[in-house]
């Protein structure tokens, strides 16, 4: 009983947080070690602010005024040399903080390939955050930004940042 | 502007007005008040030389770091945003195509 309530009390601060689109991204650092390839990006609202101003003009100015309004955006991404590397308990963990208050919007699922859920929290007419789990066989990716966020507005950015369009089937020639 | 350009031009060098480092100098000894008894005025004069190095040493080596951290999270930013709209790029694909 001692031992439930603990666990209710140390549970609590993650799913408030969870309230405010903010998500709580627990990766072991023994994963990123395993990985080939790891990107780690923490950035809050005052890095956030104070990065879009130094971005160029390769970014049309919707993109900015998005990137302006965010109070968040923290991104973790791990590529794998060997299928299965790292544990999907880590995916479960994100899942049990996004509360009724989320809602999931997109699930694609195959076997073989990638596993995509985005889940959002609307507030009003907006969204207050989005959180995004990617699972393949030698990629992990967890995205959460918190703010107002406009999916089609964010899927349209593909292209931008010095990338090009690019669909699965090229990433894996 | 080009961000590179925009950090070259706040960081190049720039000349002082005439005679600032008279004032300078001027106002060093002016704090620090008279020179000890017993210690020369030359001494007095270069402690403040060294005042005014640590000082601008310091404001640059801050304004350096302080550009360092930001470019560094305007690449970050860049990489996160390009990880994210690929991931919700590809999303709205597969759910288009399963939905034709």
């Amino acid at each position: 009983m001692r031992r439930i309530f603990i666990s209710l009390l140390l549970a609590f601060p993650a799913v408030a947080w969870a309230q405010n689109g903010r998500i709580t991204i627990e990766i072991p650092a023994s994963l990123a070690a395993k990985a080939a390839e790891s990107v780690d990006v923490n950035l809050d609202g005052a890095m956030l602010r104070l990065a879009a101003k130094f971005l160029s003009d390769d970014m049309d100015r919707e993109a900015r005024e998005m990137v302006r309004k965010l109070d968040g955006i923290y991104v973790h991404s791990y590529e794998f040399d060997d299928d299965g590397e790292y544990d999907r308990s880590i995916l479960d963990k994100v899942r049990a903080q996004l509360g009724p208050s989320w809602k999931r919007i997109v699930t694609v699922q195959n076997r073989t390939r990638e596993n995509v859920e985005i889940y959002m929290q609307p507030n009003g007419d907006t969204i207050s955050g989005l959180v995004i789990l990617s699972a393949e066989p030698r990629e992990l990716t967890i995205v959460n930004i918190v703010g107002p966020v406009d999916l089609d507005k964010l899927a349209s950015l593909e292209g931008q940042f010095g990338i090009p369009h690019v669909t699965k089937e090229q990433r894996h020639e | 502007m080009n961000i590179e350009l925009e950090l070259k031009d706040l960081l190049r060098r720039r000349e002082p007005p005439p005679g600032f480092a008279e004032q300078v100098m001027a106002r060093v000894l002016v704090d620090n008040g008279p020179p000890l008894s017993g210690q020369p005025r030359a001494a007095v004069i270069h402690r403040g030389w060294r005042a005014l190095a640590a000082a601008a040493l310091m404001a640059i080596t801050l304004g350096g770091w302080g550009v360092h951290v930001t470019l560094r999270a305007r690449d970050e930013l860049r990489l996160a945003m390009r990880i994210t709209a690929e991931k919700v790029g590809r999303a709205q694909q597969q759910v288009r195509a399963v939905s034709r």
